[in-house]
C-alpha cells in the first residue's frame, strides 16, 4: 500500500479515510510482522466506535506491542513523539508513536517499528524525538515572534483614551490561545526562558482583559505594564533566535 | 470473590511515573474515577502540574463522555494530549470502566 497525503488529511472528518489510515498502518505491520493482532478495544459499551485517531492503531505480539496515534496536522503541534510503556500486567513492551500525516514522518515511523520489532530502536527513536521537538520548537518560536515582532514598541494595548487597542489584543490573545507555557522543551535555556515568559505574559494580558468590565487607571496601567515586559521578552528572544542561528551557521 | 476490574491513571514524562491505581470487584465506576483523578493531581508538583493542566481536563471530558456512551471495555489505553511525552495517560486493563453508579449501589 502506498502513501499518499490526500488520503490522510481530514481523516478525523472522514470515515473512509479513517479506515484507510488504519488499514496502512496494518498492512505496514504485516509486512513486517504478520502474526501482529488488535489486543484493544475501541467502543464505548454501547457499542458506538471511538474513531479519535488515540490510538488509530493498537496492535500485539508475543511480549512487544505497537500504538498508532495519529493528529489531524497542525505545524504548532508535534509532528512526531515516540516514547516507550511498559505493562508488568501484560508482560508488555509498547511502542507508542503519536504522527502526523506527513511523508516524512511516515517513513521515519515505518523504520522505526522496523528497529523496534528487532528491539534496536533506542537510538533511532531519541534521535526523531530530538529531530522532530527542534522543528516543533523553531515552528513556535517564529509564529510568536511574526506575530508580535510588528506590534509597534511605543503601542499601548490600553490606550490613553482607555480604550482597548483591539489590534494588539487579538494578536496577544491568538499567542496565548494557541501556545501554552511549558509545553516545549527547548536545549537551549536563553531560548526557553524568553519563550515561556512571553506565552505567560500573553495569557495574563488575554485573561485580566477578559474579565474587565470597566477599567480604571489603575488596571489600565497594570495590563499596558505587562504588555511591556511581553514586548521587552520578544526582543529579548529575537535576541537569543539570531545569535543560536549565528552559532548553527558556524558548525556547519 | 475475584477481582474483575483493573485498571489505572498515570502521569507520564521525561522524569516522572505517578499513578493511581484500581483493583476491585466491582467495576470502576464514573464517580470514583473523578476521585482517583483529583488523588492523581494530587500526588503531583505544581510544575508537574501546570505542564498536564489541558491533559487533566482532557481525560476528565473523556470519563464523561465514556460515562455517558455506557462505560469502556477493557482493555483500552488513551493518552492525553496524545502527542507529549509529558501526559496522562488512562489505562482500562480488566473489566470495564466509567459506569454510572446506580441509587441501590450507592446505598
Amino acid at each position: 500500500m502506498k502513501y499518499k497525503i490526500s488520503n490522510f488529511q481530514g481523516f478525523l472528518k472522514d470515515d473512509e479515510k479513517y479506515k484507510s489510515n488504519v488499514d496502512f498502518w496494518k498492512s505496514k505491520i504485516h509486512e513486517i510482522e504478520p502474526d501482529f493482532k488488535d489486543w484493544m478495544s475501541n467502543h464505548y459499551m454501547n457499542g458506538e466506535k471511538i474513531n479519535d485517531g488515540n490510538p488509530l492503531i493498537a496492535v500485539r505480539y508475543n511480549n512487544i506491542a505497537i500504538r498508532i496515534i495519529q493528529t489531524e496536522k497542525n505545524n504548532l503541534q508535534p509532528k512526531f513523539a515516540s516514547w516507550i510503556k511498559k505493562y508488568d500486567e501484560f508482560n508488555l513492551t509498547e511502542l507508542v508513536v503519536c504522527i502526523q500525516p506527513d511523508p516524512t514522518v511516515y517513513t521515519s515511523t515505518e523504520f522505526l517499528i522496523k528497529l523496534f520489532y528487532k528491539n534496536k530502536y533506542r537510538r533511532f527513536q531519541n534521535k526523531m524525538n530530538l529531530r522532530y521537538n527542534k522543528i516543533l520548537n523553531s515552528n513556535r518560536t517564529h509564529f510568536l515572534l511574526n506575530k508580535l515582532e510588528p506590534i509597534s514598541a511605543s503601542a499601548n494595548i490600553i490606550k490613553s483614551n482607555m480604550e482597548l487597542n483591539r489590534e494588539a489584543f487579538k494578536i496577544v490573545r491568538a499567542v496565548s490561545q494557541k501556545l501554552r507555557p511549558n509545553e516545549s522543551i527547548f536545549r537551549n535555556a536563553k531560548i526557553s526562558k524568553p519563550y515561556n515568559s512571553s506565552i505567560q505574559k500573553a495569557s495574563q494580558i488575554t485573561a485580566q482583559i477578559s474579565v474587565l468590565r470597566v477599567l480604571d487607571i489603575k488596571e489600565a496601567t497594570k495590563i499596558n505594564l505587562d504588555f511591556e515586559n511581553l514586548k521587552n521578552q520578544i526582543s529579548k528572544l529575537k535576541e537569543e533566535v539570531v545569535v543560536e542561528q549565528k552559532s548553527q551557521n558556524t558548525h556547519r | 470473590m475475584a477481582i474483575e476490574n483493573r485498571g489505572r491513571f498515570q502521569a507520564q514524562g521525561q522524569k516522572l511515573e505517578e499513578s493511581v491505581n484500581w483493583a476491585q470487584v466491582d467495576p470502576l465506576y464514573h464517580c470514583q474515577a473523578i476521585v482517583f483523578i483529583e488523588n492523581l493531581k494530587n500526588k503531583l508538583t505544581r510544575r508537574d502540574l501546570k505542564i498536564r493542566k489541558n491533559a487533566f481536563a482532557e481525560c476528565i471530558d473523556y470519563v464523561n463522555k465514556a460515562n455517558k456512551k455506557g462505560g469502556i471495555p477493557a482493555v483500552h489505553n488513551k493518552s492525553f494530549p496524545k502527542n507529549y511525552k509529558e501526559r496522562v495517560d488512562l489505562e482500562v486493563h480488566k473489566g470495564v470502566a466509567f459506569l454510572t453508579k446506580s441509587k441501590t449501589q450507592k446505598k
